[in-house]
């Protein structure tokens, strides 16, 4: 491993205490409190809170500033594939690759027509994606991944949708290994189950702080909530006891 | 690249769901889901539900089983750290400007039904609607300058101005959301939707232009740099001032009613209908003050040579555009800073 790997270093970061009642994070809520972290190359799976990991995510991928302090990502970082906001724009999938493309670095064209094989929907390469169904975006995100000249990615969602078939299912399981492997890689996701063993260690978020463990920490999908918060599932979960 | 594809074993209950009626298979479904020992099973278990259900839907076979995607790391993810492609986080601002250039025509295009034809019908508009009145004020000359060509000068300038204000004040818009990709910034939106408009007039002004010089109401310019850079400069002041009102209406939103007034006031006295030679002193000597009169005497002083302004200065626009620019990066990084504390876009 030499010095010039992907890393994220996170120095006296502060994000969080929103000023504004109707900001996104509540007033007086710290995500992350004046840590100091260096988050070397490595497989992470991101555990915490559903909103502070969206939080990190959004701020991983310059989505938003840091309320105080800096994050320096070393290498190049990829959009957070499993989220289909970034492909809900009013332009065709076609376009949508051609954007990809020419921020990449890579041949359009080329990509284009791997795609028509591989995607479940094709047609959603010459559809409007903010018409496209949340499963065919969702699709195209994943897929594009492949092509991504990225050094740290980003993985934020459930890239299992029922939706799809089986065959891209496995296409994904062949692919998501190679996509990630030597890379920077941080997976936030409610479905543990099918992602959690792509990770080799665990990105915590917790009360603030933030810490790296080197191994998976065994994952509910509220495992720590914060303080006086409530766990914000149906009572009847078998999740709510135990978490509890 | 070795991946195992295993098959999940202990759904083997959802196959009593096949051919039952609705209630008894929702309480299969149930059942099935409540057999989870953690929320992170009943996820894995809910998708089996819901895939079994769309294949049902569908009026094919049901399955009750789903592929697994992965037992455990394959040999693949122990390989060693890639060193990093790139040195820079992001792409280079260029880059990502020529990225987004396509992105925001197309989204233009698609948005509505005008689309693209919006751009051209909005400064011929404009230009008529001008021409027609400059005809009735001043008739076929403006202070020895054919009507057409040079209201097709005041317009274009100033709704480059126009366009640039409004892109930066309006921020990203429908693009938005492709701040989601690391290296696309709310600045760099900004300044391709405020470039498109510089470019879409400057387009527009070509064509009318040449369609003026083919009809012989005008000759060819005799210096074109001093035209382009009129409306460069219409831009960057444009963007300028677009940015720090955009500041200003985060901090007190009424300004936004303020602004649509301001700027037809700014129009009337931004040259569109006259020069200030034409004018008594006492009025040249008040709009004279406003510099975007100096660049659309610029730029009408680029293309006809019957026409030498003596009242412009291009210090005086400098003088202007330094400050103005300095405060519109200082609004959009103090912007910035402000979202950030509310947790808002970047």
């Amino acid at each position: 491993v030499t010095d010039n790997t992907p890393r994220i270093e996170l120095t006296n970061l502060l994000l969080g205490e929103s000023e504004a009642p109707e900001g996104r994070i509540p007033r007086g809520r710290v995500v992350i409190d004046r840590v100091n972290l260096a988050i070397p190359c490595d497989r992470y799976f991101l555990v915490g809170e559903e909103a502070d990991r969206r939080c990190f995510i959004d701020l991983l991928v310059g989505r938003r500033n840091p309320t105080e302090g800096r994050l320096r990502r070393r290498g190049r970082c990829s959009y957070p594939v499993g989220r289909t906001g970034p492909f809900a724009v009013a332009v065709t999938g076609a376009d949508m690759v051609q954007f990809l493309a020419d921020s990449y670095s890579f041949d359009a064209q080329g990509a284009l027509a791997h795609l028509r094989s591989i995607l479940p929907w094709p047609s959603v390469l010459t559809t409007r994606l903010d018409r496209a169904s949340q499963a065919q975006r969702l699709s195209l995100s994943i897929a594009m991944l492949e092509y991504l000249r990225a050094d740290i990615v980003v993985i934020d969602g459930s890239l299992l949708n029922p939706e799809f078939p089986a065959d891209f299912l496995q296409h994904m399981a062949v692919k998501l290994p190679e996509m990630i492997a030597g890379r920077l890689a941080v997976i936030s996701t409610r479905q543990a189950a099918v992602l959690q063993p792509l990770a080799a260690k665990s990105l915590i978020i917790s009360h603030g702080q933030m810490a790296i463990a080197d191994e998976i920490v065994p994952v509910s999908t509220r495992l720590l909530p914060a303080a006086g918060e409530t766990i914000g599932r149906a009572p009847d979960d078998p999740a709510y006891d135990e978490v509890l | 690249v070795s991946v195992v594809v295993v098959r999940r074993e202990r759904n083997a209950s959802l196959d009593d769901a096949i051919g039952a009626d609705d209630a008894k298979r929702i309480a299969i479904y149930s059942a099935y889901v409540l057999g989870a020992r953690d929320s992170t099973e009943r996820v894995a278990l809910e998708g089996d539900v819901a895939q079994f259900e769309l294949a049902r839907r569908r009026g094919g076979k049901p399955q009750s089983t789903r592929p697994m995607l992965w037992s455990g790391p394959s040999d693949i993810l122990n390989m060693p750290a890639l060193a990093v492609g790139d040195s820079r986080p992001t792409a280079p601002l260029l880059q990502i400007l020529r990225a987004l250039w396509t992105v925001s025509l197309r989204t233009d295009v698609n948005v509505d039904r005008l689309g693209a034809f919006w751009w051209v019908t909005e400064p011929l508009a404009h230009v008529v609607l001008i021409t027609i009145t400059i005809l009735f004020v001043h008739g076929a000359d403006v202070y020895d300058m054919p009507s057409f060509p040079f209201a097709v000068l005041g317009v274009v300038v100033w709704l480059t101005f126009r366009t640039a204000f409004i892109a930066a004040l309006s921020g990203p818009a429908a693009l938005t959301l492709l701040m989601d990709h690391p290296s696309v910034t709310r600045f760099a939106i900004v300044l391709i939707r405020s470039l498109k408009g510089l470019s879409v007039n400057a387009v527009v002004a070509t064509i009318l232009l040449v369609v003026s010089i083919y009809f012989g109401w005008t000759t060819l310019p005799q210096d074109l740099l001093k035209v382009q850079a009129s409306l460069v400069g219409a831009f960057l002041f444009g963007l300028s001032l677009g940015l720090t009102a955009q500041l200003g209406a985060q901090h007190y939103s009424g300004l936004r009613k303020v602004y649509p007034m301001l700027l037809r006031l700014l129009a009337v006295i931004s040259g569109l209908f006259f020069v200030s030679e034409q004018v008594p002193g006492f009025i040249s000597n008040f709009v004279l003050w406003n510099p975007l009169l100096h660049l659309s005497q610029f730029a009408r002083s680029g293309w006809f040579f019957t026409y030498e302004s003596q009242d412009t200065s291009l210090g005086y626009v400098l003088a202007c555009l330094g400050p103005a620019a300095c405060l519109g990066l200082a609004c959009a990084i103090a912007d910035r800073r402000e979202r950030a504390r509310r947790g808002e876009y970047a």
